[in-house]
């Protein structure tokens, strides 16, 4: 079985179409995220996160409603308490999110709990059967995570670039930045757009489809930088053209089997993992894309801009292929 | 194997490697210094507590910080110790902080109070009558003429406000004493020198407020009393004391639990637990002579600056013996033994960050990260067979070495297997056969030029190796630098996809290549199922 045998797909042409999706998704990314901003989850701002089992202790009390809930919140000061109910109708668990709170909040919480609803508590040991857990963050804390996930996209980046820098080019280091960029600033656009918390968990999976777009443009951009040296005569768009060709059926298939693990994650995976895995598939979708289309595509604009001919090009990979050989 | 080859030594140490470390999960009674090293459950998948420490230092030297530090986390982990935690970890982060992962723990309030408390044991003289009525005249007279700068006691000061409690009181005393804030704010309960429950915290917060503390008259302090454990909503004693402490827990030799007899006269400890202490000797010197000389004065005894008990002195005590009583729980009671025993902490320490996770949703998220495990797993091997056929079947070998690599590094650095880490695993099966992608493309490539199929596994093994460490070298890079911001869970992720980035390179560059080499390309074959 084989996909993709001796494609000729024009990326090369098809660039600009491709730039202006890119700039179009960016620009709304970047629209979502002055006009709406982040929803940074409590491991950030700080606060009480819980999830609490309130099932009915009596078979025939009908099963708690969120109303009930929020509003009882709401008369003793938790005006900001999101609720949500993650388990199922007989059985509902209710996760409990304030954030920027004082000390005790939870204790406070758990407390106007118990006296307003005996029914889903009185009798329970509250510690084994309520709690199923529980996530209290300080503002300090929460602040410097906020930084720390920051400093850390951003220090991972720098590190790359200096990595291609070394081993090919600081053109194609800084166009696969600009390409990773893309790709982190579409899925923080989409958390953005759709209100989704960004947890550290979702840092996490950034970081990973840091590396793990990087991985994809390194792959094409080595099948470049050996093709120059083979095919000196043709014009380096046809090189560029048919190294992406040649790597495009590699770069698909690696995408494939890491999205069946990633969609493995997201359907099978658990309410823990949900949101990780759906940024992780975004992330593959627009780390693949952006490789292909853009990474590539960049570093022959710059010389565009910045050259004439193409034997410029030439000498600047000759570089690495000197001390290759 | 006839000559000695690096390869074959590499594959040889990888696969025992592996047997070694993971051995124990499958062989039971291995001798205890093998059997040791397994995979340990993150508090996420196994359920328990951990609390992220701040130990306060603002009032310290920077050399008095670092040995606060110190010896907070030596002072919790004999709390800890003696409460009983398996595999408890107590670690240093950073310059002040200090991460406590307590797995397993199901009474996550009382482990939380253990570990919070200082546990400043302190004995103090109650203020005598007259040395009350001045302190109450200057505190009294402070807030009247500052009511402005606390809002909260404005209901002490103008006793007309629609509170029932305060409109009956006002019918009661003078204009004058309307005007006493203080004085009304710590009567507010039921009884003389008692606050009610409502307004323990506006007590609090004047206590913690430096302006107000610093206009007490000096030597002077106010405590609050124990709360009532059987009713939490029950008025709160208020003390005036003295502030220097006469006598402080250092001077402790042992604290034990006790139970009150139960015909016992004395309804302190009738039927109930109580703390018996004694003192070291040079304490219970010092406390014979203190006792001996000021008969008939109230002695307190504090504990983080709360009142457990006040007795009046009868008589020179001459052993340092000693109870405290009060309303306690059992359990309270075993605990404030506990912290006695390990000392105070030379700092108080705040919680910057409390996670708790009970038993059962670490079970469900281990159950669905299998699942998805399983499911990806099968998918991907699947896909390599039908994709490769006979080389897919050599990178899914490769694969299962892979996972099994991770499995046994895990257990090899004692890392935690936290639910985020399963994931790394399952996307690192997506991931790992990249590197087989990339060399199977390439020999596929290779072949269509018309090579042998030695000749193209040799060519594109030449290549895409470079093209390998190429590219996984910068997704290590992203790990790396993952697991430096991370803690606990994420931690463990970036552990699990760097494990398997090292394993996935490892397995197609020397692994499969052997296979290839020693049982695929054994005759001068035409074919090659790829």
């Amino acid at each position: 079985m084989r996909f993709f045998r001796n494609t000729n797909i024009p990326f090369v042409k098809l660039r600009y179409y491709a730039y202006s999706v890119s700039i179009l998704i960016c620009v709304l990314g970047i629209i979502g995220l002055v006009t709406k901003g982040l929803n940074w989850s409590i491991d950030f701002t700080s606060g009480v996160a819980m999830e609490l089992n309130l099932s009915p202790v009596e078979s025939s009390t009908p099963p708690l409603q969120i109303e009930k809930l929020r509003s009882v919140l709401r008369q003793n000061g938790y005006k900001d308490a999101e609720i949500q109910n993650i388990g199922q109708s007989e059985n509902p668990h209710f996760l409990i999110k304030t954030k920027g709170t004082e000390k005790d909040t939870r204790a406070n919480i758990i407390n106007i709990i118990i006296n307003s609803f005996p029914d889903y508590t009185k009798g329970k040991d509250i510690e084994k059967d309520v709690i199923v857990q529980s996530d209290e963050v300080g503002p300090k804390v929460g602040k410097e995570l906020r930084s720390q996930a920051m400093f850390a996209v951003l220090l991972s980046m720098l590190l790359i670039i200096i990595y291609i820098w070394i081993r090919f080019e600081l053109t194609f280091g800084i166009s696969a930045i600009l390409a990773i960029f893309h790709d982190v600033l579409c899925i923080v656009g989409i958390f953005a757009l759709t209100g989704k918390e960004v947890t550290i968990q979702i840092v996490a999976a950034l970081l990973t489809i840091v590396g793990y777009s990087i991985n994809d443009t390194i792959v094409i951009y080595d099948r470049i930088r050996e093709d120059l040296r083979i095919y000196r005569k043709d014009p380096y768009e046809s090189v560029f053209n048919n190294a992406m060709n040649k790597t495009l059926s590699r770069t698909v298939i690696t995408a494939g089997t890491t999205a069946l693990t990633a969609l493995a994650l997201y359907f099978f995976g658990g309410s823990v993992i949900h949101d990780f895995a759906f940024a992780m598939v975004l992330g593959l979708i627009f780390g693949t894309y952006s490789s292909i289309f853009i990474a590539s595509n960049l570093v022959i604009d710059y010389y565009h801009l910045t050259h004439q001919d193409k034997s410029s090009l030439q000498t600047l990979t000759s570089k690495v292929q000197t001390k290759k050989r | 194997m006839k000559n000695f080859s690096w390869r074959g030594a590499s594959i040889l140490v990888f696969i025992l490697a592996i047997v070694f470390f993971l051995a124990p999960m499958v062989i039971p009674n291995l001798p205890e210094w093998w059997g040791d090293k397994r995979i340990k459950l993150g508090l996420d998948l196994r359920g328990g507590m951990q609390i992220l420490l701040e130990v306060d230092t603002s009032n310290l030297s920077a050399e008095q910080a670092k040995d606060a530090v110190d010896n907070a986390i030596q002072v919790i982990r004999n709390r800890v110790d003696q409460f009983g935690v398996a595999e408890p970890s107590i670690q240093k982060v950073g310059e002040t902080r200090i991460m406590v992962q307590l797995p397993g723990v199901k009474d996550f309030e009382r482990a939380r109070s253990l570990i919070g408390k200082t546990a400043m044991l302190e004995f103090k003289f109650v203020a005598e009558k007259t040395e009350t009525e001045k302190v109450l005249a200057v505190l009294d007279n402070y807030l009247k003429t500052n009511i402005q700068l606390y809002p909260k006691l404005a209901e002490f000061y103008s006793p007309l406000k629609d509170d029932n409690k305060e409109t009956a009181k006002a019918d009661t005393i003078s204009i004058d004493d309307k005007e006493k804030v203080f004085t009304n704010l710590i009567n507010s309960g039921s009884g003389p020198f008692q606050i009610s429950y409502e307004d323990v915290p506006v007590l609090a917060g004047l206590l913690k407020d430096s302006t107000f503390v610093n206009n007490m008259p000096a030597g002077f302090n106010v405590a609050l009393g124990q709360e009532n454990k059987q009713d939490l909503r029950a008025d709160r004693d208020v003390y005036i004391i003295h502030d220097n402490a006469e006598l402080t827990g250092e001077a402790l030799d042992y604290a034990k639990v006790m139970m009150g007899n139960p015909n016992s006269s004395d309804p302190s400890t009738a039927n109930k637990p109580y703390i018996s202490f004694k003192l070291n000797r040079d304490g219970a010197r010092r406390f014979e002579v203190l006792t001996g000389n000021n008969i008939n004065k109230r002695l307190a005894i504090l504990l983080d600056n709360v009142v457990y008990a006040a007795p009046v002195i009868k008589d020179r005590i001459p052993r340092g013996e000693g109870q405290i009583s009060g309303s306690f729980t059992l359990d309270e009671v075993r605990d404030l033994v506990i912290v006695l025993k390990t000392g105070n902490l030379k700092a108080p320490v705040n919680e910057a960050r409390t996670v708790l996770v009970g038993a059962s949703l670490g079970s469900d998220s281990i159950k669905s990260g299998t699942l998805a495990g399983l499911i990806g797993f099968l998918a991907v091997v699947l896909f390599m067979l039908l994709y490769y056929k006979g080389a897919g079947f050599v990178a899914d070998i490769a694969l299962l070495f892979n996972i099994a690599f991770i499995g046994a590094m895990l257990a090899a650095f004692g890392a935690s297997l936290t639910l985020p880490g399963i994931a790394g695993i399952i996307l690192t099966i997506g991931m790992a056969v990249d590197a087989n992608v990339l060399l199977f493309e390439r020999i596929r490539e290779e072949i269509d030029s018309g090579k042998t199929p030695r000749t193209a596994v040799d060519a594109g093994y030449k290549r895409a190796v470079i093209t390998i460490w190429d590219s996984q070298l910068t997704t290590l890079i992203a790990a790396l630098v993952l697991y430096n911001i991370g803690s606990g869970p994420v931690r463990g992720f970036a552990v699990t996809l760097a494990i398997g980035i090292i394993g996935s390179m490892f397995t197609a560059i020397v692994f499969c290549r052997a296979i290839f080499d020693n049982f695929i390309l054994t005759s001068n074959r035409k074919t090659m199922s790829i």
